[in-house]
C-alpha cells in the first residue's frame, strides 16, 4: 500500500468575484492504492467540493494536495485524466450511446487527436466492461440499462481510463439497496483486486462502516479519518453526529434516531421482544423503562406464552398480544382513555405512567 | 474486437453507401428534372465533360442546373453539420443553426440594406443587379458575424452552455423586432425584396460563385471529423469531458466558431434557410444508432446535402411552369422529423439530444 493521494492542510470551498466561501480548513489525510474509502458527512459540508477540489474542477484555496507525490499545480489538464476519474451522481445521458461506446470515451486521456481505439484501447474496455459486470449488456443503449448497471458502465468508463485513484460523488444515491450493496461491493473488489484507490462520498453509514477500508468523517469544524473500528473506538461519530437528531450506538455500530419522548412506560422482561417493543414505542412518544413494581399501568414479557406481550393495570390484567402493533395501539387507546376519564374525575389519583421532566 | 462491433461497423459502411448512393442519384435527378426533362444519358455526358448536340440541354445543364446543385449540396452540408454542432454542444435536440441568433444577424444586416440603405441613398437594391447582390451577401456575413462574435466573447466570460443558449435567442429576438421596425417604415417593393429574400433560395448563385460557395461549404464540412473527439466528450457533460483530459473551453470556442462560420456562409448566399440544421441531425441520430461522432457527423453532412438536393428538386415542381419558394419546402420536410423526435421523447425528459 504506498500512498498516492495526500492533503496537506487543505481549504476547499468557492471562490468567485466578490467574495470566497470556506466550506472546510486545515484537512490532513492520504489516501492508499488497494484502498477503499468512504467520505461520511452531512449534505453542504464540502463532500462534493473535496472531491471536485481534488479533481482540479475548483481551485483550492489554501494548502496542498499531493497526488502520487506531484503537487496538483503540477500536472496539467491530459496528465490529471490519467491520474484521476471520476464517477458523478448524475446519470450519464448520452443519445444513442451504447455501453461500449461509453467505457471507450474513457479511454479518451491515451487516443489521438482522431479518438480511434487502438487494439489495446478495445481490450482494456473490454476488460473494464467485465470487471464492472455488465458484459452482457456491453451492446445496449445506455437508455435501455437499469439505474444501477448504468452507474455499473460509468464505473466501467473510469476504470478504462486507468487511473490509479476513482473518485465516486454519491454513485448510489438513487439506486436502490441491492444496487446499492453492489456497487459498493464491486468497489470493495476492484480496490483489492485491482489497487485502485477508491474515494467515495456516501451517505449509506452501515453500508460505508461494513465495507470500507477507511472512513473520512466531515463536518464544519471536524475531519476525522480512520479505520471504521478505530472510529467506533474513538467515539468519533458522537462528535460529527452531535445535535443532528441521531445518536449513534458504538455497540451495535447503528445509529438511532433520537426522540425526545416526554413519557416512560414501565416494562417487566427483556430481550429481542423487548427490543422490537422499545422500537415500537418510541416511535410513538413513549419511552421504555425496566421496573420490578407492578403498581400503574405496565407491559410484561414473557417470552414462552403463546401471547408473549401483556399489558397490566396493578394486578389486573388488561390487554395480551402476540403482534406488538396491537399492543402498542391498544396501550396508547387505552392511556387516552384513563387521561380523559382522569380528567373528569377532577385528577383525584396520582396519574399512573408518570411524565418525564 | 468482438463480433458485434464488427457487425455494427459493416451496418455502418453499409448504411453510410447507400446514402452516398442517394445522395449521387439525387444530384442527377436534379441536373435532369425540372421544367424542361433531360435524358439522364445526356446528363451524364454533360456532367463528364463531353458535348452534347442539344445546345438547349447544354446550357440548361451547365447555367442554371448545375450552379444550383452545388449550392444546394454544399448549403445543406453546412446546415447539417452547424446543426449537429450545436445540438451537441448545447446538449439540446432543439438547438439549431438559427437559435444562436445567426441567421437572424444575417437577416438584420440584409434587411438594413434593403430596406434602409436603400431609401438613404435613394436607390433600390432590387434593382440593382450585381452591386446589390454582393452588398446582400456582404451585409448578410457582416451581421451573422458580428452576432457570432458577440456569443464568442460572452461564452468567455459565461461558464455553461445554457446562458450562450439564451443570449442566441435573445439576439435572435432582437433582430428581428428591429427588423420588423424597418419594415414598417420601408416602400411595399422593398418589403417584398425582403421577404424574397427570407424564403431562402439555392439559384441567385452564377456558375463561379457557386463553385467557390461548395468550395467554402463542402471543405469544412468534411474538415468538421476533425471536432468528432471533443464532441464526444463534450456529450457526456461538461465535468466528464473536462476529467477526461479536454480543453472545455478551447473545444467549445472552436466548435461555436465552425457552426457559426457555417450558417453565416449559408445564410449569406441562399437567406435564411430554415429547419435542414434542426431536422438533419435527428435523421442522422436515427439512421446511425450510434453517438460516435465521427459517424455522425460525416452521415449528418451527406444527409443534408440529400435533403437539401430533395428540397430543391421539389421545390422545382418539375413537368410544371410554377416553383416554390425553398423555405416553404424545408419546413415540409423538417416539421415532421422534429414533431417525431417529441413524440420519441414524449415518454423520458426532453434533455439531451
Amino acid at each position: 500500500m504506498t500512498k498516492i493521494v495526500e492533503i496537506k492542510n487543505l481549504s476547499i470551498g468557492y471562490i468567485n468575484r466578490k467574495n470566497t466561501l470556506k466550506l472546510n480548513s486545515g484537512l490532513n489525510t492520504s489516501l492508499h492504492t488497494g484502498e477503499l474509502a468512504c467520505l461520511l458527512g452531512a449534505n453542504g459540508k464540502g463532500k462534493s467540493t473535496l472531491l471536485k477540489t481534488l479533481c482540479k474542477f475548483i481551485p483550492r484555496l489554501d494548502g496542498n494536495v499531493f497526488i502520487d507525490r506531484e503537487p496538483l499545480d503540477a500536472i496539467n489538464e491530459r496528465n490529471m485524466a490519467k491520474k484521476v476519474s471520476i464517477v458523478l451522481t448524475e446519470k450519464i445521458q448520452v443519445p444513442n450511446a451504447t455501453v461500449y461506446e461509453l467505457v471507450g470515451y474513457g479511454r479518451s486521456p491515451y487516443t489521438g487527436f482522431m479518438g480511434r481505439l487502438s487494439k489495446n484501447d478495445h481490450l482494456e474496455v473490454e476488460k473494464a466492461i467485465r470487471q464492472c459486470g455488465i458484459a452482457h449488456k456491453k451492446h445496449d443503449s445506455l437508455e435501455s440499462l437499469s439505474d444501477g448497471e448504468r452507474q455499473k458502465a460509468s464505473i466501467a468508463k473510469a476504470l478504462a481510463q486507468n487511473t490509479p485513484v476513482i473518485l465516486l460523488d454519491e454513485p448510489t444515491a438513487f439506486l436502490d439497496l441491492p444496487s446499492r450493496v453492489e456497487i459498493i461491493k464491486l468497489l470493495a473488489k476492484l480496490a483489492k483486486n485491482s489497487g485502485k484507490a477508491v474515494l467515495m462520498a456516501i451517505h449509506d453509514l452501515d453500508l460505508a462502516l461494513q465495507m470500507a477500508d477507511k472512513l473520512w468523517l466531515m463536518d464544519s469544524d471536524n475531519f476525522i479519518c480512520g479505520s471504521p473500528e478505530d472510529l467506533l473506538y474513538q467515539n468519533a461519530f458522537q462528535k460529527i453526529f452531535n445535535d443532528t437528531g441521531i445518536t449513534f450506538d458504538n455497540r451495535s455500530g447503528i445509529f438511532r434516531v433520537e426522540y425526545n419522548n416526554t413519557r416512560v412506560l414501565p416494562v417487566k422482561g427483556h430481550g429481542f421482544e423487548y427490543v422490537l417493543l422499545r422500537r415500537a414505542f418510541a416511535r410513538e412518544g413513549i419511552d421504555l423503562v425496566h421496573s420490578k413494581s407492578s403498581v400503574g399501568i405496565w407491559m410484561n414479557i414473557i417470552k414462552e406464552k403463546k401471547n408473549p406481550f401483556q399489558l397490566y393495570k396493578d394486578q389486573s390484567l388488561l390487554m395480551e398480544e402476540h403482534s406488538i402493533e396491537n399492543i402498542v395501539q391498544f396501550t396508547l387507546k387505552y392511556l387516552k382513555f384513563e387521561k380523559k376519564s382522569l380528567n373528569e374525575s377532577c385528577g383525584s389519583s396520582h396519574e399512573h405512567y408518570s411524565w418525564k421532566n | 474486437m468482438s463480433l458485434a462491433i464488427r457487425h455494427n461497423k459493416r451496418y455502418h459502411n453499409l448504411t453510410i453507401f447507400l446514402i452516398v448512393l442517394f445522395l449521387l442519384l439525387l444530384i442527377a435527378a436534379n441536373l435532369a428534372f425540372g421544367t424542361l426533362t433531360i435524358p439522364i444519358k445526356e446528363v451524364i455526358k454533360t456532367v463528364f465533360g463531353q458535348e452534347i448536340d442539344n445546345e438547349v440541354w447544354k446550357n440548361v445543364i451547365r447555367r442554371t442546373r448545375w450552379p444550383q446543385t452545388m449550392v444546394a449540396l454544399g448549403a445543406g452540408m453546412a446546415l447539417g453539420i452547424s446543426g449537429l454542432l450545436m445540438q451537441t454542444l448545447f446538449r439540446n435536440p432543439l438547438a439549431g443553426p438559427s437559435v444562436l441568433g445567426i441567421s437572424s444577424g444575417a437577416s438584420l444586416g440584409v434587411a438594413f440594406v434593403i430596406l434602409v440603405a436603400g431609401r438613404l441613398f435613394h436607390v433600390s437594391f432590387s434593382y440593382l443587379d450585381i452591386w446589390g447582390e454582393i452588398a446582400i451577401i456582404a451585409s448578410a456575413l457582416i451581421g451573422s458575424m458580428s452576432v457570432l462574435m458577440l456569443i464568442l466573447v460572452f461564452s468567455r466570460k459565461v461558464t455553461g452552455t445554457l446562458g450562450v443558449l439564451i443570449l442566441g435567442v435573445m439576439v435572435g429576438y432582437l433582430a428581428n423586432s428591429i427588423v420588423g421596425i424597418f419594415k414598417y417604415y420601408s416602400l411595399e417593393e422593398d418589403v417584398h425584396a425582403y421577404v424574397v429574400w427570407g424564403l431562402g433560395s439555392f439559384n441567385r448563385l452564377s456558375v463561379e460563385k457557386a463553385k467557390l460557395f461548395a468550395l467554402f461549404t463542402v471543405v469544412p464540412s468534411f474538415l468538421s471529423v476533425f471536432l468528432a473527439k471533443p464532441l464526444n466528450l463534450l456529450a457526456l457533460g461538461d465535468s466528464y469531458a473536462k476529467n477526461l483530459g479536454l480543453n472545455i473551453k478551447l473545444a467549445r470556442h472552436l466548435i461555436i466558431s465552425a457552426a457559426g462560420i457555417l450558417t453565416a456562409l449559408v445564410s449569406a448566399f441562399c437567406g435564411p434557410i430554415v429547419f435542414i440544421g434542426l431536422a438533419v441531425p435527428h435523421l442522422a441520430k436515427l439512421t446511425m444508432k450510434t453517438s460516435n461522432h465521427f459517424t455522425l457527423l460525416l452521415c449528418t453532412g451527406l444527409i443534408g446535402a440529400s435533403t437539401a438536393l430533395l428540397c430543391n428538386l421539389v421545390a422545382r415542381m418539375p413537368g410544371s411552369e410554377m416553383s416554390l419558394p425553398i423555405n416553404s419546402v424545408t419546413a415540409f420536410v423538417g416539421a415532421p422529423v422534429v414533431i417525431s423526435v417529441i413524440w420519441k421523447k414524449r415518454k423520458g425528459q426532453l434533455t439531451g439530444g
